[in-house]
């Protein structure tokens, strides 16, 4: 449970406040409704560039790091298609301090070239070290527009190729800024040792005066319900093949979302869970395998991925994996495996709770969605998922014609 | 209303105090030592067993690692089907780990269910049988692994990397991919039934404790007879030498600089002072390396350096992965900062701003039962006084400008370099 009180200011801000008083660290933590899925095709890759200008100077401020480090402060962010998070951790008596930064980027940046020469570079560097220098680091710059033909999720977070972070202009930047960075597209939550009517008082202080600006009204295109089985195979320089598998699936807020999320615990979590023992301990196919749900906002992708060991033909690998989910439309699961999955959810949950930084970004997630409470709600949905669920969605979901299905192959000599 | 002027920066309260607590130090009845963190509100428990089992203490390359992960992989009444589901069933994880100087299992649990999956634990540490076919299995996917992991050049540079720095000492053993071919599981069990020994154990528990939980500990495992400890490692003696090495990785399109040399322990008397040094160097978001070479230059998506204190030996690195055309004046950057430092003072400014991130860090590393029980594992193993983290605070307070263009001076020299990529460098 999260306790939190929480406040709007009349620009549209909204601020969630979580009192934990165990700890001497406050955590700051801003979540803006704005990530890749709002980018506009041709010029992808640009919530997160953006990201890092964010600690490039703001209106008021040259250094956005400086000051905080020299209150012994902490900070980063991270971007995904649906978001854009930053968060700060600090001396809990020196709240004011990462207030006053964060309030004069949401504000205005200082927009000046260097800061975008510079993180273009960064940002440049950064999709080689994590999309290009690595083996099967590419896999989602092509699993992305196999799976998605119409939704903005068919580009990666970092973009779809190097050009677009090339030609980013100043004056996009700036539109970027004033569409998406708004209050009334913001939520703040807040977690430590604070009392609440002070922070608000705080909040007034730094946030009040902030343009409300404009509404930003999201029209994305939908997804097509996919008919037929896509297939795909590409050849890389890498020393093993790897199998990957996305089917379409419900959105973050659909009732069937804790039973993807469980099923994806009962194939991979865990060296109990079926896939591993099944597929890597018993039939010896796979070096490693893993299932998830992508816990997108729009409807998203529940994945299965391995790297199939040597020796072993991919379409004996992939029937494998279909044979393992045809076995969860034709028995139900077992009531005690349901149970462990769950219990391994309830022990997550409690892990969570330890952290400060990790229960402010909760609330603020949750609120982005609709409302904070919902954190509170999840263990429930869990609670509530039956065998006879898990066995529905399957069928429903987890069949050939929703399926896209790529074999990456090792064209190495060796 | 008062206008706000937002050019100036709010008042702010240094850190004085971070409020580090001791644990409560037990003792099972066969003498084994066990260190308590009572604190927090959730219904949990971490409960640590740590070996001196590190990759130091092997004989060959892998059998430390293979003994460790092969832990939960059989013993006399269970496989490793049945170990997992014992443990997945209640929610609980149970994690092995392995560096240089230990091996390492840690069981997380939630209170209630602690009295279902501590005797696993017992199990696996007192009873395990390593079964082939798991070792052989496990073998095989380790192996494909690490083939994977030969292509990065981040592996390749600190690899290399750490051969030269720890050359003539335990540290310096490496894999290779024949190394699969020469381990057996005798070996493991070998090297099981000598580290893995309950005399060869300190248990560290953090979180809500409830207070059955010693006699649960108790029974499992203070009953057990404790055969004499062995003691015949020893780490050898260093014969490095500085130099520098290319390493030739075709069409990678970016450089991985590992670059560094030994350096002295966490109990010298200049260590905090080298710690200074190493942040304003390379040791934060903010520091030289990462303003010029990233901010500045935008040749790399992260650099840094730091300080590792290994038991036997401490070594300063310095880490980066470059753009394959800026390989050389990466370098060169790095050099100029290192000159800098030892020409020009660092300005009150620069080194205020440095002391209270550090103190910043300090406090955030010391929240709450987990990470305290973290800060005091460096106490406890290096042998560290009780009051380490005061002191280590005062000496960063009292380190001035001068301490550290003295210590830059004689500091950085004999470095070695060593760059995994497509370009080599000079």
């Amino acid at each position: 449970m999260i306790d939190f009180k929480k406040y709007t200011l009349e620009n549209g801000l909204r601020v969630l406040i979580h009192k934990d008083a165990s700890t001497p660290i406050v955590t700051i933590n801003t979540v803006f409704d704005v990530g890749a899925k709002d980018e506009d095709e041709s010029r992808t890759g640009f919530a997160h560039l953006f990201e890092h200008l964010m600690f490039g100077g703001s209106v008021n401020i040259p250094e956005f790091d400086a000051p905080l480090q020299n209150v012994g402060g902490q900070n980063n962010a991270f971007t995904s298609n649906d978001i854009t998070n930053y968060y700060i951790t600090l001396p809990k008596q020196n709240i004011e301090t990462g207030l006053w930064l964060e309030s004069d980027r949401m504000l205005s940046l200082a927009f000046t070239p260097e800061s975008l020469e510079v993180q273009r570079s960064v940002v440049i560097e950064e999709f080689k070290q994590r999309y290009l220098n690595q083996p099967y680091g590419d896999v989602w710059l092509i699993l992305r527009p196999l799976a998605y033909t119409t939704h903005p999720y068919k580009w990666a977070t970092i973009g779809k190729e190097l050009r677009h972070i090339e030609d980013a202009k100043m004056e996009d930047v700036r539109a970027f800024f004033f569409k998406h960075y708004t209050p009334q597209n913001a939520i703040i939550s807040i977690a430590g040792d604070v009392d609440s009517d002070e922070v608000i008082a705080l909040i007034e202080k730094w946030y009040g005066d902030i343009p409300a600006g404009n509404k930003y009204n999201r029209e994305l295109p939908k997804e097509p319900k996919q008919t037929e089985a896509r297939f795909l195979e590409v050849k890389r320089n890498v020393p093993q093949n790897a199998l990957y598998k996305a089917w379409h699936i419900c959105d973050r807020m659909h009732p069937d979302y804790y039973a993807y999320d469980l099923l994806s615990d009962i194939l991979s979590r865990g060296n109990s869970s079926r896939l591993y023992q099944q597929l890597v301990k018993e039939k010896d196919l796979f070096t490693e395998i893993g299932a998830y749900q992508m816990g997108s906002m729009d409807n998203g992708l529940f994945i299965v991925s391995g790297k199939v060991k040597k020796g072993i033909e991919m379409d004996e690998a992939n029937k494998a994996i279909e044979q393992c989910l045809s076995e969860l439309t034709s028995e139900l699961v077992d009531e005690k495996e349901l149970t462990k999955v769950k219990n391994k959810v309830e022990s997550t949950d409690t892990f969570g709770h330890i952290n400060g930084l990790n229960k402010a970004m909760r609330i603020g997630y949750f609120e982005l969605l609709g409302d904070a409470n919902l954190a509170n709600d999840e263990m429930k949905h869990y609670e509530n998922v039956s065998t006879k669920d898990l066995q529905r969605i399957t069928k429903e979901s987890l069949i050939p014609s929703n399926c896209s299905t790529l074999y990456y192959i090792s064209e190495k000599k060796d | 209303m008062e206008v706000l002027n937002r050019n100036i920066a709010p008042n702010f309260k240094e850190i004085t105090d971070i409020g580090f607590q001791l644990p409560e130090q037990k003792k099972l009845s066969n003498g084994i030592p066990i260190f308590e963190y009572n604190l927090g509100s959730q219904e949990l428990v971490k409960i640590e067993f740590v070996f001196e089992a590190g990759t130091k203490h092997q004989e060959k390359p892998l059998v430390a690692s293979f003994a460790n992960s092969m832990l939960k992989e059989g013993t006399n009444t269970k496989n490793s089907l049945q170990i997992a589901n014992a443990i997945d069933y209640y929610g609980a994880f149970l994690e092995t780990e392995i560096n240089a100087d230990f091996g390492t299992i840690s069981l997380y649990t939630l209170n209630k269910h602690l009295d279902k999956v501590l005797p696993i634990l017992k199990e696996i540490l007192c009873d395990s049988i390593f079964p082939e076919k798991e070792f052989k299995q496990k073998l095989s996917i380790k192996k494909q692994k690490f083939i994977i992991n030969q292509e990065k050049v981040e592996t390749l540079a600190s690899v290399e990397f750490s051969k030269l720095i720890y050359e003539g000492t335990r540290y310096a053993q490496h894999t290779e991919l024949f190394s699969f071919d020469t381990i057996s599981v005798d070996d493991c069990i070998k090297f099981y039934k000598k580290h893995y020994n309950l005399n060869n154990a300190t248990v560290f528990v953090a979180g809500k404790i409830k207070a059955n939980l010693h006699s649960q500990l108790e029974n499992l495992f203070g009953k057990e007879d404790l055969s004499p400890k062995t003691d015949d490692f020893a780490i050898g003696n260093s014969t490095y030498n500085p130099s520098t090495h290319s390493i030739e990785k075709k069409d990678a399109i970016q450089t991985s600089f590992r670059i560094g040399k030994p350096t002295l322990g966490i109990s010298h008397p200049d260590y905090t002072k080298l710690k200074v040094l190493n942040k304003i160097f390379g040791g934060y978001f903010g520091s030289r390396l990462m303003t010029n070479i990233r901010e500045e230059k935008g040749y790399t998506y992260g650099i840094g350096s730091a300080l590792i204190s290994r038991m036997d030996a401490s070594t300063f690195i310095i880490y980066t992965e470059v753009g394959s055309d800026v390989t050389q004046l990466a370098l060169d950057e790095i050099r100029k900062e290192i000159k800098t430092l030892q020409q020009v003072p660092v300005s009150a400014e620069e080194l205020k701003k440095v002391k209270n991130y550090m103190l910043g860090s300090l406090l955030q590393n010391t929240d709450g039962a987990f990470d305290m029980l973290e800060r005091f594992k460096t106490i406890h193993f290096h042998n560290l006084p009780k009051n380490h983290y005061e002191q280590y605070m005062k000496e960063i307070n009292d380190t001035t400008s001068d301490d550290i263009l003295k210590l830059a001076q004689t500091f950085f020299h004999d470095l070695t370099i060593v760059a995994a990529g497509s370009k080599k460098v000079n």
